[in-house]
């Protein structure tokens, strides 16, 4: 007989594209955050606009305490704030759209402390490099 | 004294991957001692540059004495030679020197696969992973089954956000390396490497489904799911 495999019914709300970037980053802290946060010593909070069907959230990453962490729909306070739309947060992530274009394009507003923004790439998710 | 010269080559080049600087270094140096034709300019080394070590090697002095490798053959490219200073140029982050040296290297051996997939790990870790999916493209073409060069290709896809093509190479390396049988029939390792790519490349294409078949190490189930015909 046939194998029938059924796909999980999809949860109600769709995922925002930008998400997968914050669990990897989630997860480099949970391996490495001591290291990250002595680099960067500082809290981020995205602010994601045109998510799936127009929703917005916020994203915290905390590069500050202790080993980090990331928290969705955070309050806490940050030190450095970000707003821009979900699909460009994506290709800020995956490297496609470079942090200065972003910001002088208007594509990413800033709020805060400037040295900490210039830290951004230090947090995103990189692939590991090539073998000779 | 060891004096495998391909080998001590492997070893500095196993280092580099590992940014081993020092010892990389010294496996380059033994290797040119060890190289009949440079043994001279070996101990030239030793004199000027007594501490050969990663800050002392870029220096001026240290570079004058390593390009006299070249001098020693004036009407041929050694190709070796070439290689080793790729080598050296992608330990110092010159990726464009290293370029130069690995294409000098492949006008001699145009068919050798392992100087390809040099020229690609320095052209993707100088920030050019289009020309180096060409390089990759090459080396692949020479040896197919050539795994290295594989991983490196699907690293330079999801570079490119080519995140189904980046799976399917990476699975590809890892079915290879599944299939793989020591010389007593023992199986081989899948490598962590390529497992941790491969996740992030799931990831980044929002198959948030399949973490849990990547945690598990199902190569199977990976394989039906993302559709790859390996």
């Amino acid at each position: 007989m046939e194998n029938i495999r059924i796909r999980p019914v999809e949860a109600k709300s769709e995922p925002f594209k930008s998400e997968p970037a914050f669990k990897l980053i989630e997860e480099a802290l949970q391996k490495d955050g001591a290291n990250y946060v002595k680099k960067v010593k500082g809290i981020y909070s995205f602010n994601v606009t045109k998510g799936p069907g127009g929703a917005s959230e916020t994203w915290v990453v905390d590069v500050k305490n202790g080993n980090g962490s990331v928290e969705r729909g955070s309050k806490a306070k940050a030190d450095c704030t970000f707003t821009m739309t979900d699909s460009d947060l994506y290709d800020l992530m995956t490297g496609k759209l470079k942090a200065q274009q972003a910001f002088f394009s208007g594509k990413m507003k800033m709020k805060g402390n400037m040295g900490l923004a210039m830290k951004l790439q230090q947090i995103m998710p990189a692939t590991p490099p090539a073998k000779l | 004294m060891p004096t495998n010269l391909p080998a001590l080559m492997t070893l500095a080049v196993s280092y580099t991957n590992e940014s081993m600087q020092n010892q990389a270094l010294e496996a380059l140096h033994r290797w040119i001692g060890a190289n009949p034709t440079y043994s001279s300019v070996a101990r030239e080394l030793q004199t000027k540059v007594p501490d050969f070590r990663i800050q002392s090697v870029m220096s001026r002095k240290c570079r004058i004495s390593t390009l006299k490798l070249l001098g020693c053959h004036p009407n041929a490219v050694d190709a070796d030679v070439q290689q080793g200073l790729g080598v050296l140029f992608n330990l110092s982050h010159e990726y464009a020197k290293a370029e130069d040296c690995f294409r000098a290297a492949l006008a001699v051996r145009p068919q050798d696969s392992l100087v390809w997939n040099r020229l690609g790990a320095t052209l993707a870790n100088g920030g050019r992973s289009e020309e180096a999916i060409d390089a990759y493209r090459h080396a692949l073409e020479l040896s197919p089954g050539f795994i290295r060069s594989r991983y490196n290709l699907g690293i330079s896809c999801v570079n490119l956000g080519a995140y189904k093509e980046a799976t399917e190479h990476f699975i590809t390396a890892l079915t290879l390396q599944r299939s793989g049988r020591g010389p007593k029939g023992e199986t081989s390792q899948m490598s962590d490497n390529i497992w941790g790519t491969l996740r992030m490349a799931v990831s980044l294409m929002g198959r948030a489904d399949l973490y849990d078949a990547a945690d598990k190490r199902d190569l199977d189930h990976l394989c039906r799911e993302l559709d790859v015909k390996v």
